[in-house]
């Protein structure tokens, strides 16, 4: 009995045991308590007391933060702030921004993750290895590129194609308030994000905004003089600059956008063109209402960081005699007048004409062959035209001195109307003088540069052009695409003529025309060269002696065919040469600029 | 009883136990030998702009020349199948052996395959001469990219040869401005010939 109770008491004693156990399993088993989250915590700083109420100087505040979490980390912040239209009106909120509580290769992250996905993003970017983010999405995220991560959208607020960016690290932001109103209460709010998705309270401060001046913009630079335009920029015509600047005290930025006859567009539609840092811009005739027109009004206008626009277009400023005595003031603009010419050869139904512009010396009755009077050699050049078929189709323009004359040197707007250019300098007072009203000064070469640059064609023929005409060298290097090799022949009488290449016919010096007495069997002081870029050679050097062999295969005559305007340069006097050739060569030249049959 | 042929027997076995490992130490795959890679270049031109003449002269210096197999791993391609490394190569886009496409410009022994592009490291010439006298500098864009992709699907057989002509136009390629080229590459595979 004893064994069986002490048997008895061994199975109480395991009975009781194994219910303590099950009794214990059984509460263990429960739900595990699992302790609240802590809100994440977040303050403001650099901000006055939250009972006091501040103006800023203009709208943009820079604010800084600090968010802390007892139970965990912060991953994010989001922030909003309020503004009103007006003061009749009611304040309304923008909507939250969140940036990422980390900085990746230098930048600062937005997102548009919401809370419940945020961490998730944040981490992904705390976990990268060592080297970092990979160079391609550093590079997108540096030229303001959007990456997407863990399904959200994830961009830079400091790119470097933003000069001032809002947020440079996630504990700052400098801000722009909107600021309609003279006065615009706003209240900014901030709140730290934990890495369990839990939005802490706000930190919030309330301050005031002005309303701040638009900047003032004028134009420092526009063309004086009348330009020719076409409907597009080539490599020749870069279109006509206007400079232009703006100042505003408040603003670290201004941008700006023009347009041209802003008064002349349909109300309502006036194209003004896209804001640009730019403070030049080149504009064609496409930008212009009628392209035919010739007067036009440009207009520029800036716009501060504020979004503030000059819509005003002047604003005056105070005059002063030395420092301090105020004498008067001025109003400076940001409109200007300017006055362009479309080439007429250029417009649809333009008819052939041709100018053929006498720049040569006239020697007047007292003109002998070697000598010609003035109309001696337009006679020539229109005999040579009529020759080729042009009867009717071309104008002589001779280049006369104001002293000795009424003609001077053509306008841009004459020179426009033709199609081809034939400038003569076949005849000269003496080769080492120059007469100085003939010159092809910087203002004349000028205009014949213009008319190439808009699309022009120019044949030139000439005795020596660059140096008894001044032809600058700059000149026939762009334009004629000829540059000096070995200078001027000066042996006497040395030029002969000259050997045609790519289609021209030969030329020989027509004696009869010549002075030999003087001048020795053929023309003195010729100016052999070589071609430039694509400059073709056209005419071989065709010396008398030449025992050094210098000027055997230079070139004498080239032709340039580009892709904007056309040259044929025939550097020895056609007039010199004899006619069946020198009409031949000039119907050639015709040809291959597509005038020919034209 | 006493079994006297045990060792004999274990001799027996031995040359079956070798057999065995040796079955056990074989690749389950033999190594192919190598096919040929010929690469030539052939340039397009219009023969009234820039003809193939003695007289003009557009080169490219190709300092690189890599292939992409599919699984993307890259081969070097030297000059010819002899050579043992890569030495730039200048090349006369106008010589006479581009317009026929009989201007090798490498050659390599690789592996048998399916290979994905040609990937070409050029310098253009900084001039182009026509007519043995015109001087026309070449530029480039500021975002040129020296690597040229070929992207073409070819294959390397063993003991095979496979030529690829990599056709450059140069009527696209060089663009005339008012005194200067750009080159603005326009390039493409024309063939791919299995011998």
């Amino acid at each position: 009995m004893i064994l069986t109770h002490k048997a008895a008491a061994r199975w109480l004693a395991g009975f009781l045991a194994a219910l303590v156990i099950i009794i214990i399993g059984w509460h263990c088993s429960g739900k595990p308590f699992v302790p609240a989250d802590i809100p994440p915590i977040t303050r403001l700083s650099n901000v006055p007391p939250p009972d006091s109420f501040i103006v800023t100087k203009n709208p943009r505040l820079a604010l800084n933060w600090v968010g802390d979490d007892p139970d965990g980390y912060v991953v994010a912040f989001r922030y909003r702030w309020s503004f009103r239209l007006n003061s009749g009106s009611p304040f309304e909120y923008k909507p939250w921004s969140r940036i990422l509580n980390i900085i990746v290769s230098r930048f600062a992250l937005m997102t548009d993750a919401d809370e419940n996905n945020i961490t998730n993003v944040y981490k992904y970017f705390a976990t990268l290895p060592p080297e970092g983010l990979n160079p391609d999405s550093a590079n997108g995220l540096d030229a303001g590129d959007t990456l997407s991560i863990e399904g959200a959208r994830v961009w830079a607020s400091n790119p470097r194609v933003i000069r001032f960016p809002v947020h440079v690290n996630p504990n700052s932001g400098t801000f722009i308030f909107d600021s309609q109103d003279s006065l615009n209460p706003h209240t900014f709010e901030v709140a730290a994000i934990d890495n369990q998705g839990v939005v802490g309270p706000a930190a919030t401060v309330s301050f005031g905004t002005p309303r701040v001046p638009p900047p003032r913009t004028q134009i420092t630079s526009s063309p004086t003089d009348t330009v020719l335009a076409i409907d597009r920029k080539t490599d020749t015509f870069p279109g006509i600059e206007f400079q232009f600047q703006g100042f505003d005290p408040n603003s670290r930025t201004i941008d700006y956008q023009w347009v041209i006859d802003r008064d002349l567009w349909p109300p309502g539609s006036i194209p003004w063109s896209p804001f640009s840092q730019s403070t030049r811009v080149s504009v064609t005739a496409a930008d212009f209402p009628d392209r035919y027109a010739t007067k036009h009004r440009f207009y520029v206008r800036g716009r501060n960081e504020f979004g503030s626009i000059d819509t005003l277009g002047y604003f005056i400023t105070p005059i002063y005699n030395g420092s301090t005595q105020l004498i008067g003031y001025d109003t400076i603009w940001a409109d200007t007048t300017f006055n362009t010419l479309y080439p007429p050869f250029l417009r649809p139904g333009y008819q052939q004409r041709i100018l053929i512009l006498n720049n040569s010396y006239d020697w007047g009755a007292a003109g002998t062959p070697a000598h010609p009077a003035r109309d001696t050699l337009d006679g020539y050049y229109r005999a040579m035209f009529d020759g080729i078929g042009k009867n009717g189709k071309y104008d002589v323009f001779d280049v006369i001195d104001v002293n000795n004359g009424a003609h001077i040197f053509p306008s841009l707007g004459r020179i426009g109307e033709y199609s081809v250019i034939v400038f003569i300098g076949d005849v000269t007072s003496f080769i080492d003088d120059p007469e100085w009203f003939h010159q092809l000064n910087p203002t004349r070469a000028g205009r014949l540069r213009s008319y190439c640059n808009v699309g022009g064609k120019l044949i030139i023929s000439g005795w020596n052009f660059r140096f008894p005409l001044n032809g600058g060298e700059t000149f026939t290097h762009d334009i004629g695409h000829i540059e000096s090799l070995f200078g001027v022949d000066a042996a006497r009488g040395n030029f002969i003529g000259a050997r045609g290449d790519k289609g021209y016919p030969d030329v020989v010096v027509d004696t009869a025309k010549l002075d030999t007495a003087a001048w020795g069997p053929g023309l003195t002081r010729m100016w052999p060269g070589r071609p430039v870029g694509f400059g073709e050679i056209i005419y071989r050097y065709n010396a008398r002696t030449d025992p050094f062999g210098l000027f055997g295969n230079a070139a004498i005559g080239v032709r340039y065919l580009g892709i904007t305007y056309d040259v044929i340069f025939f550097a020895f006097p056609l007039y010199y040469v004899q006619q069946p050739a020198a009409t031949a060569a000039m119907s050639k030249a015709l040809d291959d600029i597509g005038e020919l049959n034209r | 009883m006493k079994r006297k042929n045990a060792p004999f027997v274990a001799l027996l076995f031995l040359p079956f136990l070798v057999l065995i490992l040796n079955v056990s130490c074989q690749y389950d795959y033999a190594s192919p030998l190598p096919g040929v890679l010929d690469i030539r270049l052939h340039t397009i031109s219009d023969s009234s702009r820039i003809c193939f003449c003695p007289q003009n002269n557009f080169v490219l210096k190709i300092t690189q020349v890599n292939v992409v197999r599919s699984d993307l791993a890259q081969a070097v391609v030297y000059g010819d199948i002899k050579a043992i490394k890569r030495t730039t190569g200048v090349y006369n886009t106008v010589d006479a052996h581009a317009q026929d496409s009989s201007l090798v410009i490498g050659q390599a022994a690789l592996p048998p395959g399916n290979y994905l592009a040609i990937l070409m490291l050029i310098t253009p010439g900084s001039t182009a001469i026509l007519d043995g006298y015109r001087n026309i500098p070449v530029n480039t864009l500021p975002t040129f990219d020296p690597v040229l992709t070929f992207p073409s699907i070819f294959k390397i057989s063993e003991q095979r040869t496979t030529r690829v002509v990599l056709t450059i136009n140069l009527d696209s390629s060089l663009v005339k401005q008012t005194d200067t080229f750009l080159f603005n590459p326009y390039y493409y595979i024309s063939s791919v010939h299995y011998e």
